[in-house]
């Protein structure tokens, strides 16, 4: 092949594929007035949302997200449509976390 | 040397010292908020602080990103900007808050379904635009 082998058998390494990542976050803070975020990116991800990693219960994201674990239904209600079983979550399942001061005391 | 090369000269000086004293190495703080650390791992705590540090995740984690701000103020956008070893933006999310105590701690967090391609990654953090800090790490 020589010089053009060289040249044009090269295969490029085709380049990653980040289109099916997901995002998220939270904050202790509070958001600025009573709505989420104004300013906006293609991916941003507004309010609150959670990412099931390995090990998580909706009973275990109730207990972090709200402290108490019995609150899990808050979070199974928000999600239905992604959610079939309550009993069954998996990782990389984004859910969005409904804000805790909605909550009836 | 006349009156008026005289008063270049010193204008010429106080130009100088105004320019290197805007140093870039100052912490970013905006309308009241800093940045005062930043942290990368697996999992987060109650109190969205990391569970573990690490810089070095496999394919099927969940990057966390933790940024602990101090001080006050009406609003603040935090960006988290993610990219891989090509130079590719994975992701870029925000969020706004209006830390209202002294600490306060804000997380974001990536996952890939299929799993992270094996190479190197960086999180840039931004306090209303402006970096705040970067942390390496590695998906092997």
């Amino acid at each position: 092949m020589g010089i053009f082998g060289g040249l044009f058998g090269k295969k490029e390494k085709p380049r990653a594929d980040f289109s099916n990542v997901r995002s998220g976050g939270s904050s202790t803070a509070p958001t600025p007035g009573m709505g989420g975020p104004e300013m906006g990116a293609p991916s941003m991800t507004t309010g609150r949302t959670y990412v099931v990693v390995s090990g998580d219960s909706l009973s275990k994201i109730a207990k972090r997200e709200y402290g108490d674990a019995q609150k899990w239904p808050k979070i199974y209600e928000a999600n239905r449509n992604i959610i079939e079983n309550p009993d069954l979550v998996y990782p990389g399942q984004e859910l969005r976390i409904p804000e805790a001061q909605g909550e009836e005391k | 040397m006349t009156m008026h090369q005289y008063t270049r000269v010193v204008v010429s000086l106080l130009s100088a010292v105004a320019l290197f004293s805007c140093s870039p190495s100052k912490p970013v703080v905006q309308a009241g908020v800093k940045v005062t650390d930043i942290d990368v791992g697996r999992g987060l705590t109650a109190d969205k602080a990391i569970a573990e540090k690490t810089d070095s995740f496999r394919p099927a984690d969940t990057f966390y990103v933790s940024i602990k701000t101090d001080g006050s103020g009406p609003g603040a956008t935090l960006t988290a900007r993610w990219t891989y070893q090509d130079g590719q933006v994975v992701d870029e999310s925000r969020q706004d808050i209006a830390p209202s105590g002294s600490a306060a701690v804000t997380e974001f967090h990536l996952s890939k379904p299929d799993g992270w391609p094996a190479g190197g990654y960086k999180v840039e953090v931004l306090l209303n635009g402006t970096s705040a800090g970067t942390k390496d790490f590695k998906v092997t």
